[in-house]
């Protein structure tokens, strides 16, 4: 499984040990927690969405397959939560913390899930909630969670920032990252084991729950090999490329590496600018070594030390294409690092 | 007072302001002389399907493809025998009533037409989408979601490689 250098990696929880000097909440006090929650819960669902709308145009330019959902944690599965902090006398469940701000002490009010395709992308899904969303300033806000016998998902918490709506600024969201394959388990195993009903889990249970999560694994990998040989295929056939994960694809297999940026907009750059799209063709614009290894040089030059590899790219095809990329960025638009690429490429080439 | 067309100097201009491009094809009923019949100074008729035009010391080729609605407008080093003046009148009778997607479906585009690209086995050519905004009389780049079709439209069944190919 993917694990990001900045992450932290999550055991089994350490964290829940018992307090006896924090009183418990009685029931009616956590249903008052849970009555206020109710109050407003549409903040939490508008949080939700704001990201997840976000999150989904930062993934498509990057041209990350993933399947997106938000939503606003339900009323009972709060009250759950807090009735099984409350058991382990959690000490952040305190009445006083939960009345001035629940948000801030159950993290996941607001909720966006990301299921993405390839277990590499789980990463690459993590750098894009780092850099373009705002991390929540509390504890754990980055992590993974990879439980030998259970749950497997990359968590962050982010922060409505505030310069987005005033109505939502200081709510806090998590973004769950995970493949489609390990949510499959993830959904079963805690339906069985924390919705158990009365009913204990059976030994048979827990040991097809392994098969379950291994199973899950294989499909992972099953599912990177083949968008891997379709990927390959497309080279083979020459086919027309119809979108950027294509192109990304062929770029990282010419550079030997993954590659990261707006490969949304770089496409689009490419289709624009050839008659007919195909690997081949793809080759003859430029040598993708030969283009980032020109793009490092001008972004080391002028400092630019966080440029990513579409920007590399960019600043690499400016020598050839600068009447093209200086026509694309001079129309109305928002800015990013595409065109930031072609400002500083012009600003090379004016003192260079 | 704006033109919702493009004008033949339009089009003129947009192949100049991409020097490296040695054609632009636009959709023949985008061309408002060629719509509505008005003169075009300087025109004459080469062939049935072929014009000429002098713009100072410039000399650009008009050809037209009515069956497939594009009008193509190209450098040429060397003015060419003319057989007759002509007028926009006589080239837009060979524009079909019958293609409005060109004109009308979502803009007035335009394919600029340049050489081989370099190394192309596949005989790939180098082409440049754009799109006329009429209130500016501005060609401007686009890379939206018709690209495609623009170059389903402009760019296919013509030869596009008759264009003085050269190594871009």
């Amino acid at each position: 499984m993917p694990n990001d250098e900045t992450s932290v990696l999550i055991m089994p929880a350490q964290h829940d040990a018992p307090s006896t000097s924090t009183p418990s909440l009685s029931e009616p006090q956590i249903e008052g927690i849970v009555e206020a929650y109710r109050l407003q819960m549409t903040r939490y669902e508008e949080a939700a969405l704001l990201v997840e709308r976000r999150l989904l145009r930062e993934l498509r330019a990057e041209a990350v397959r993933c399947l997106l959902s938000s939503r606003a944690k339900h009323p009972d599965d709060l009250r759950d939560k807090i009735q099984l902090k409350n058991r382990k006398h959690d000490s952040r469940y305190g009445l006083d913390t939960l009345a001035r701000d629940v948000g801030k002490v159950v993290t996941d009010l607001a909720g966006v899930r990301v299921l993405v395709y390839q277990v590499d992308d789980v990463a690459k899904v993590q750098r894009v909630v780092r850099t373009q969303l705002r991390l929540a300033p509390c504890q754990r806000n980055d992590e993974v969670h990879d439980k030998l016998d259970g749950y497997w998902a990359a968590h962050l918490i982010v922060e409505i920032a505030d310069d987005e709506r005033t109505s939502l600024r200081g709510t806090f969201c998590e973004v769950q990252v995970t493949t489609v394959a390990a949510h499959v388990f993830n959904e079963l195993e805690h339906d069985i084991k924390y919705k158990t009903h009365g009913v204990d889990v059976g030994d048979a249970e827990t040991k097809t729950l392994l098969d379950l999560k291994a199973a899950a694994r294989l499909l992972d990998r099953a599912a990177e090999r083949l968008l891997i040989e379709r990927g390959e295929t497309a080279i083979r056939t020459q086919r027309e490329i119809s979108d950027a994960s294509q192109i990304q694809f062929i770029f990282e297999q010419r550079a030997g590496r993954k590659l990261s940026g707006d490969f949304e907009r770089l496409f689009r750059f490419v289709r624009a600018s050839v008659d007919k799209l195909t690997a081949a063709t793809l080759d003859s614009i430029g040598q993708p070594q030969e283009l980032l290894r020109r793009g490092d040089e001008i972004a080391t030059a002028v400092g630019w030390a966080d440029a990513d590899d579409v920007a590399k790219l960019v600043m690499g095809l400016y020598d050839s294409y600068e009447v093209e990329l200086e026509a694309l960025v001079n129309r109305p638009g928002r800015p990013g690092s595409f065109k930031h690429a072609v400002e500083v490429a012009r600003d090379f080439k004016v003192r260079t | 007072m704006n033109q919702p067309l493009l004008t033949f100097d339009d089009l003129i201009r947009g192949l100049e302001s991409f020097p490296k491009y040695q054609a632009l094809d636009v959709f023949a009923n985008s061309v408002y002389e060629f719509c509505v019949g008005a003169p075009v100074a300087g025109l004459a008729k080469i062939s049935e399907r072929s014009y000429q035009v002098t713009r100072g010391d410039k000399t650009f080729l008009l050809e037209i493809f009515p069956e497939r609605n594009v009008l193509r407008v190209r450098h040429v080093a060397k003015p060419a025998l003319v057989v007759a003046a002509a007028t926009g009148a006589a080239i837009g009778a060979k524009i079909s009533d019958d293609s409005l997607l060109g004109a009308l479906a979502g803009g007035l585009f335009g394919l600029l037409i340049g050489g081989a690209v370099a190394g192309s086995a596949g005989g790939a050519t180098r082409i440049f989408t754009l799109k006329f905004e009429p209130e500016s009389r501005q060609w401007l780049a686009y890379d939206g979601g018709l690209v495609p079709w623009v170059k389903e439209q402009l760019g296919t069944g013509l030869d596009l490689l008759g264009v003085n190919p050269k190594a871009s």
